[in-house]
């Protein structure tokens, strides 16, 4: 009998492991309702979050292979400390490849002039002496850059490698298509091609509305960098992400059942269709999680009822196993007339992200009404929307919404400034950034 | 020297020069033009590959728009799954073989992508599209003939403004976006209630069965795919805009260090640019050396080729390349020139050389003459009576020392006379006196030829004359009648002063002087023909001498007509 359970127990310790070894080479689904438990008698509305989280890749040698172009603007306003802070972060990229991953570094002022051609990162020293030779003057053809980089970036795309176009300006685009929308379909046409764009917007003087639109459209990341000192350090965090993809081609589809109406998705493109959702992740980096928010209307239910609220299908190509996953998973809700079992039923994580994400979409509209000029409302929105964030801190006591809170008063203060001062720009910026960060969950 | 000759010197040096200059100017402009056509060739070629290079990357992109129409479901969920992996196209769309639009489905339900696709096409879809009709030729049917109005018995529901503005909202960020197409939802749904015409004509027979379709919207070109297939389905895919652009701006070539001089820059329908390359900045105002549009379907699009403007100019040295001939030349004719000038002076001091030569000669020979002639004078006046033979060897001796001293009077007036030395010496005298002089010298020797002088002098009056030239003339006259016409057996001398002129008239009885020839034989060393000449000693001079000596005088010498022998007409204008 000892022998029994001793084989027993083993056999299990071994599934156990086995079971782990499995999942430590798969994303992590996690479908949850920011309500588990609904008012009965009347339709309502709340929210479904898909979660997905990624696995560590430990060696270097294991990880995905790279496909990098870097884009550089080198008009006249990046001279001085920002080509040299620049050139010294590209080579600092460089220093982080190794010898499977490609680069190509591509620069532009009224013209574009590939440094670097895609090539293998085997011949370090031509790549930084390349670099060595970026100097600044000319105007800004941001277009035609990032039309380059995605050249580069084609002549050795594949799957099974991470393509990336990771782009730095700081001026305005004024040489081709330089609208937000247009750069923004171009980002969504990347995107689709599995070539994101990450976008750095140095100093103050950049289109922020632009740079936010392709890098959230192809999936890319979006920085900030007031001051150029910070660049290396963003580059370092950019390429951090870089080096540690997980899982690519991440589409999320969420089925809704009979009396679920699919109201919005917050922070990201997606498509609704009837009771289909469908949703490009596109990348999951490490063991970071991103995640889907989408609100959803429940029709009115009967106290007790439990309802089938939607099925999920994740698919993913699987960057350390090298085939496409399938992950389902799927969500009830339960209806009761007792209101202290609603507030019980609350997840609170969920609630407080999609409170964010909501206050995230408001913070949008208030910046769009800024930017036609119109202060006053834009500050009230603000307001309003600081102390809706303060009372539900109140409410679920997570700090992150006292400092969103205090983010969008200090924004409220901001909007009244002048379009050209410096505080209203850099507020505007910061804010974008922001917004992005919300929506696209990025991680640092 | 000469002006004339200085004149014709400098013609036979500028004339050639001239017309070297000029046929080289028109060689270097020849030559420039040709060279500024080859290079708009060059500049042309370079704009057509890169045109071409395009067109091939149009073809690729068709190759694979065809894969991608082929649908397998017409479900709107398949349809949805199928391009959504494909970043060159934005929405496809299915038109049913009733030529309505199925896909996406005009009643809905729609995803936000899929509303905004139809708000954009509204106006496209609303009128007239020949997807594969007759107006179309592969890949591009025209669409440019699209009218802004729509046709009268079409009316939309809503105003083309309203519309405007709606499509402008599209612009702004997603909140206003969100209402927007709320608005877009409800005037779409409209629009599929209202009856549609009959959109799309059926497709010809041996019609294209696909082809792109280039369709403006926002001020641009948009690019749209269709296919038609074997049920007459269209199925089409939306390009976007800018995604074509960035194909295209990384199909061309960058800015590198080994960029070649100039710039070639991309533009769009209105003339913006959309890419540029090329290390040249062309300044404002300056114009492009080539222009030229892509092919259909992006014919709206264009490159233009700027060079930088001493690329262009024709280079000066072109010039330069002439210069070295043409110094050249007017050396080499500077020298000819200059060869000749010394060949002809040499040639004049020789002859003037000779001709001094012979005046020294002359001169020397006059003084011995004199002598000859005074002595023989003397013996003249010595000789008896008794003795004839004796007075007869003085007499031949005083005719030909008389002769010889005419002679030497003729070269000596000649060489003067070339070298413009003649000169008067008018003195008081009466020319009859002369005439009598004259004559009397010559007596041996027309008493020797038997010639008899008659003289009918009126010229008793005392005038001013060169004496010296007088006597020779008349020497000259009365000489060639001793040699030329003695047969006539007399020579009649008539004399007369009419105012300040003297005329004096030699009428021999000989020959006379051919028809003809009345001007000739005043001219130096002419001699009349050798019959007459023939055994007659002379030198052909006497009458031109004649001549020129009464010239100075003011006068002329002349042959008169007279009815048998010659008449030598002297006249003389008193100094």
């Amino acid at each position: 009998m000892k022998t029994y359970w001793k084989w027993s127990f083993a056999c299990l310790v071994l599934l156990g492991a086995l079971a782990q070894s499995v999942q430590a080479n798969q994303l992590k689904l996690n479908v949850s309702l920011g309500q588990t438990q609904l008012s009965a008698g009347k339709p309502q509305n709340t929210f479904l979050k898909v979660g997905l989280t990624g696995f560590e890749m430990l060696s270097d040698r294991d990880r995905t292979p790279v496909n990098v172009a870097l884009v550089i603007d080198r008009s006249g306003s990046m001279a001085g400390q920002k080509i040299a802070q620049a050139r010294q972060a590209a080579m600092l990229a460089v220093n982080r490849l190794n010898k499977n991953d490609i680069i190509s570094v591509i620069a532009y002022s009224d013209t574009v002039e590939v440094l670097v051609p895609a090539t293998k990162v085997s011949d370090r020293q031509t790549i930084l002496q390349a670099i060595e030779r970026l100097q600044a003057g000319g105007s800004t053809a941001l277009f035609a850059g990032v039309s380059k980089g995605a050249e580069e970036i084609r002549k050795f795309a594949a799957k099974d490698k991470v393509n990336r176009i990771i782009l730095l300006s700081d001026g305005l685009a004024n040489v081709g298509p330089s609208s937000p929308s247009e750069l923004g379909d171009l980002g969504q046409s990347l995107g689709r091609e599995r070539i994101s764009v990450s976008t750095m917007g140095l100093g103050l003087q950049y289109n922020e509305d632009l740079m936010v639109n392709l890098a959230q459209r192809s999936d890319g990341n979006h920085a900030f960098v007031e001051n150029a000192k910070d660049l290396a350090r963003i580059f370092n965090f950019e390429f951090g992400d870089v080096l540690s993809v997980v899982a690519q081609d991440v589409t999320v589809k969420i089925r809704c059942a009979d009396g679920i109406r699919p109201v919005r998705l917050l922070g990201r493109d997606g498509e609704i269709a009837g009771n289909l959702v469908t949703v490009p992740l596109r990348q999951i980096y490490g063991k970071q999680e991103r995640f889907v928010m989408l609100e959803v209307q429940v029709a009115s239910g009967v106290a007790g009822q439990e309802k089938a609220v939607a099925d999920v299908e994740v698919t993913y190509s699987n960057m350390k196993t090298k085939v496409t996953d399938t992950l389902t998973s799927k969500v009830n809700v339960r209806f009761t007339e007792d209101i202290h079992l609603v507030e019980e039923g609350e997840n609170k994580e969920v609630m407080v992200t999609a409170i964010q994400m909501v206050a995230n979409e408001t913070n949008k509209l208030a910046m769009a009404l800024r930017s036609k000029g119109q202060r006053i409302e834009a500050r009230n929105l603000l307001m309003r929307n600081s102390v809706i964030l303060q009372d539900n801190y109140k409410k679920y006591n997570d700090s992150r919404l006292q400092k969103y809170s205090q983010l969008n008063l200090d924004q409220s203060e901001a909007v009244m400034e002048d379009d050209d001062s410096a505080k209203y720009k850099g507020a505007r910026k910061q804010a974008l950034e922001e917004q992005y960060i919300q929506d696209a969950q990025r991680a640092w | 020297m000469k002006p004339r000759l200085v004149l014709v010197y400098c013609l036979i040096v500028l004339t050639p020069l001239a017309l070297l200059a000029w046929v080289g100017s028109r060689m270097v402009k020849e030559n420039q033009r040709q060279m500024q056509e080859q290079m708009e060739r060059l500049l042309q070629g370079r704009l057509s590959d890169l045109s071409h290079t395009v067109q091939m990357y149009l073809r690729n992109r068709e190759k694979e728009l065809l894969r991608l129409t082929r649908l397998q479901s017409f479900r709107p969920e398949a349809i949805r799954e199928h391009a959504r992996q494909y970043g060159f196209v934005r929405q496809l769309f299915v038109i049913g073989p009733d030529s309505r639009l199925s896909y996406p489905s005009p009643t809905g339900p729609w995803t936000q992508e899929e509303e905004a696709f139809l708000l954009r096409t509204r106006k496209l879809f609303s009128y007239r599209v020949d997807f594969g009709g007759d107006e179309s030729t592969p890949p591009l049917s025209n669409d440019e003939d699209l009218p802004n109005q729509p046709p009268a018995n079409l009316q939309p529901n809503l105003s083309d403004q309203q519309i405007l503005e709606m499509e402008q909202q599209q612009e702004a960020s997603s909140q206003t976006q969100q209402r927007s197409v709320q608005q877009a939802r409800l005037q779409v749904r409209q629009q599929a209630n209202r009856p549609l015409q009959q959109l799309f004509r059926p497709p010809r027979k041996n019609g294209p069965s696909h082809g792109w379709h280039a369709w403006y919207w926002e001020r641009g070109v948009h690019l749209l795919f269709w296919r038609r297939d074997e049920y007459g389905r269209v199925i089409g895919a939306e390009i976007p805009r800018v995604r074509l652009l960035s194909d295209l701006v990384g199909l061309f070539p960058d800015t590198g260090l080994s960029s070649a001089e100039g710039r070639i820059v991309l533009l769009d329908a209105n003339g913006k640019r959309i890419y540029q390359w090329g290390a040249y900045e062309p300044k404002r105002g300056d114009e492009p050396a080539a222009m030229r549009s892509l092919l259909p379907p992006l014919k709206a699009w264009s490159l233009e080729y700027y060079l930088p403007a001493d690329m262009l100019k024709p280079k000066q040295g072109e010039w330069m390349s002439v210069l070295p001939s043409v110094l050249a030349l007017a050396l080499a004719l500077v020298g000819l020139a200059v060869y000749f000038y010394r060949e002809n002076n040499r040639a004049l001091r020789e002859a003037a050389q000779r001709v001094s030569f012979v005046n020294q000669v002359s001169h020397e020979l006059r003084t011995p003459l004199t002598n000859i002639r005074m002595y023989a004078e003397l013996l003249e006046n010595q000789v008896d009576e008794e003795d004839p033979a004796m007075g007869k060897r003085v007499s031949v001796i005083l005719t030909e020392t008389e002769r010889l001293s005419r002679l030497i009077g003729n070269v000596l007036t000649f060489s003067r006379q070339q070298r413009q030395a003649l000169k008067l010496h008018p003195v008081r005298a009466v020319p009859d006196r002369v005439i009598e002089r004259v004559t009397e010298n010559f007596r041996p020797a027309f008493v020797a030829k038997g010639i008899e002088p008659k003289l009918e002098l009126n010229a008793g009056g005392e005038v001013t004359l060169d004496v010296d030239a007088l006597e020779q003339i008349l020497g000259n006259l009365l000489g060639n009648v001793e040699k030329y016409a003695p047969d006539g057996k007399s020579v009649t001398i008539a004399s007369s002063i009419a105012g300040d002129v003297l005329t004096v008239t030699v009428q021999d009885h000989g020959p006379g002087i051919p028809a003809g020839k009345e001007e000739t034989v005043f001219q130096p060393f002419v001699r009349l023909s050798e019959a007459l000449t023939e055994g007659v000693a002379g030198t052909g001079i006497g009458l031109s001498i004649a001549r020129a000596l009464a010239r100075m005088h003011g006068g002329e010498l002349k042959l008169v007509p007279s009815e048998h022998g010659a008449c030598f007409e002297i006249t003389l204008r008193s100094q």
